[in-house]
């Protein structure tokens, strides 16, 4: 039997309620929420003058409506020390969302610490300091004496590099700048020191590195660009359960436009049988390849467009490395960079070497290659939005296959344009902002942090001379 | 993309006003202390029983059009011809739920195969024979059932709901 909330009524925002705008703090797609807080003995009403919406609440509200939150969008929390009635609700009238929630944005609101109702109570207010067996309660003044002390200890007992730092990178829910300036003013400029990995990752960079080193952040395209593309291509991500809303709000009316879609997963994903009802079967190429065998396959989808011509040769000529191999495969690069010729002759991959190794057919993987270049009946190149995620990234040839996605976006002259781009789909709002750490890391050889994320002096495999970012995503938070 | 059914659904109101609960609503009466007295709210909707149908209108696995608290609220009754968990009748299997989908209110659609009630709007999925659960979607409660009752000539009454229905923030307006 479904578990059910019984809950028969909700609180009506007043018309006087403070609002906020708040980012969503899940996932990377950064949603726009609207926050009201408003105190405990007060409450709207059902005429239009006595709620937020100024609409008559005592009808039924249709299909899409503002003028609805559910249980989940409603709690009680402290706000400057007093409990207040709080909602947090799909702002209409962001673009990047459109009103639509998450099942994670739309539970932002039961998900806040609550005393009063419960909620998360789990979530640390106070620190706590191991002592004499138990993890005990303190203040803050006494927990950052203690790192203090002993961090000093190491220095002065030891040497600076034996300070080994991990730290948190994600700033969602309203964190991201304080905490992340103030580690990075502390470990960065203050103290210099040489050993500090970061969230998930065993050096102190970009989870894509690739595609910096070959010129380009790998968030450079908009969503809109989703909608005005000719073929949406994604590989290893399942975006309709893990960017809900940029994959109903921009992807689906892309297909709505009559963009095709391309999916390489070795799963069917509900993301695939989404794409289907609403693209339609025959406007879909799902590859459910092997797992692992990603790079191969992308290689053989880059061999048949270069074979067939389908690449933008202006593009190449004008905006990518040319003259051979620019930088060598070293410890730091699991993989040369340089020209489009350079690179050919190292990934050269056919159809039937990748249908034997992916478990695909060849005339699939040739059916990618034709929706994502082959240019149009009239001539005009196609545009292509790639898009790619952990399926991809958390493997152990991350490099080279996120290289080889870029490979593709950068032959067809699919970046900086509208209807392009290759991005990740995944991650968190870092609200990341720390001065930045230019030394080189031991443990990648990756010379320039990630607050400085266009390296465009390195040369690229298939680089770009001048990127853009299109980053137009990151909202200025307003939490409460 | 309005869902065309809005319109036939309409707006008659014969069951509005004997049903609401008062809600916080002040009284103005003064007491010998000249201080203004709350009048006595009730906690829970008072929710109205209405007939739906009879026993006898039901076939296996053929959702009627029903409405519940009111007109404004659509929903389907449904025999689903074998007992479930919260249903009622003869043979346990008889259900009723909202059909108004908690995500963003698009009017669901019943799939006779496998017993669920689907969005067509974001492909969100409840399941009839679990209590409306949803199966998979982005709704953050599961689909508002409708409680039932039926009395010895086999009439269906409603006569609650276990979910805050979509579009309103009282179950009965």
């Amino acid at each position: 039997m479904g578990y059910k909330r019984q809950v028969d009524r909700l609180p009506i925002i007043p018309a006087d309620a403070k609002e906020f705008n708040v980012t969503c703090h899940y996932c990377i797609v950064g949603c726009g929420y609207k926050a009201y807080t408003w105190p405990m003995n007060k409450q709207g009403g059902t005429a239009p003058e006595q709620n937020k919406f100024g609409v008559d609440l005592s009808e039924q509200q249709y299909q899409d409506t503002e003028a609805w939150y559910a249980p989940s969008m409603y709690n009680i929390v402290k706000q400057d020390g007093r409990d207040v009635q709080l909602v947090v609700k799909p702002d209409v009238n962001c673009v990047v969302n459109s009103g639509l929630g998450s099942i994670r944005g739309a539970r932002m609101a039961e998900n806040r610490p609550s005393r009063v109702t419960g909620t998360q109570q789990q979530r640390l207010s106070d620190p706590l300091v191991w002592r004499n067996g138990v993890w005990q309660p303190t203040s803050w003044d006494d927990a950052l004496d203690l790192v203090a002390r002993v961090t000093a200890q190491v220095v002065t007992e030891g040497s600076e590099d034996d300070l080994v730092v991990s730290l948190f990178d994600h700033g969602g829910s309203a964190g991201g700048y304080e905490n992340t300036w103030a580690t990075g003013k502390l470990y960065f400029q203050s103290m210099s020191i040489r050993n500090i990995r970061m969230h998930n990752r065993p050096a102190y960079n970009s989870e894509v590195h690739t595609s910096r080193d070959m010129g380009m952040g790998e968030l450079n395209n908009s969503y809109s660009d989703y909608e005005a593309t000719d073929t949406i291509f994604v590989v290893g991500a399942n975006s309709m359960e893990t960017q809900t809303n940029l994959f109903l709000n921009h992807m689906v009316p892309g297909m709505q436009n009559g963009a095709k879609f391309i999916m390489i997963d070795p799963r069917r994903t509900v993301t695939v049988h989404s794409a289907e009802q609403f693209a339609g079967k025959e406007n879909v190429l799902h590859l459910p390849i092997n797992e692992g065998t990603d790079m191969v396959v992308l290689n053989a989808i880059m061999t048949h467009i270069v074979d067939n011509g389908w690449v933008d040769g202006e593009f190449i000529a004008n905006s990518t490395f040319q003259g051979g191999e620019a930088v060598a495969q070293d410890a730091a690069h699991p993989a040369s960079l340089g020209s489009l010729d350079h690179a050919m002759r190292a990934i050269r991959t056919s159809l039937d070497e990748a249908a034997e190794t992916c478990g695909v057919d060849a005339a699939d993987i040739a059916k990618a290659a034709e929706w994502i270049a082959k240019p149009h009946e009239d001539g005009s190149r196609r545009k292509c939005a790639s898009a790619y995620e952990k399926g991809i990234i958390w493997g152990n040839d991350n490099y080279r296959t996120v290289g080889a996605m870029v490979n593709i976006a950068l032959a067809t002259g699919n970046v900086g344009r509208e209807g392009g781009g290759v991005c990740r789909l995944g991650g968190h709002q870092e609200g990341y902002y720390r001065p930045d750490e230019s030394r080189c890391r031991p443990s990648g050889g990756i010379c320039r942090s990630v607050s400085d994320p266009w390296p465009w002096w390195r040369a690229p495999r298939l680089g770009l001379r001048s990127p853009q970012d299109h980053d137009q995503r990151r909202r200025v938070q307003e939490g409460p | 993309m309005k869902c065309n059914r809005l319109v036939d659904t309409g707006r008659r109101q014969f069951l509005r006003g004997g049903v609401m609960a008062t809600a916080g609503a002040a009284a103005t009466a003064v007491t010998g202390a000249n201080e203004a007295k709350a009048q006595t709210a009730l906690a829970r909707v008072d929710y109205p029983a209405n007939r739906l149908a009879n026993v006898a209108d039901l076939a296996v696995n053929e959702p009627v059009d029903v409405a519940y608290p009111d007109a404004d609220s659509p929903g389907v009754l449904l025999k689903l011809g074998q007992a479930v968990e919260g249903g009622v009748g003869p043979d346990g299997d008889i259900v009723a739920f909202s059909i108004l989908c908690p995500h963003k209110g698009w009017y669901l659609g019943y799939n006779t195969e496998d017993r669920t009630f689907n969005c067509p709007g974001h492909h969100s999925r409840f399941d009839a024979e679990a209590g409306g659960q949803q199966v998979w979607g982005h709704a953050t409660n599961n689909l508002p059932q409708f409680v039932l009752r039926i009395d010895d000539a086999g009439d269906i009454y409603a006569e609650g709901v276990d979910e805050l229905i979509y579009g309103r923030l009282s179950n009965t307006l």
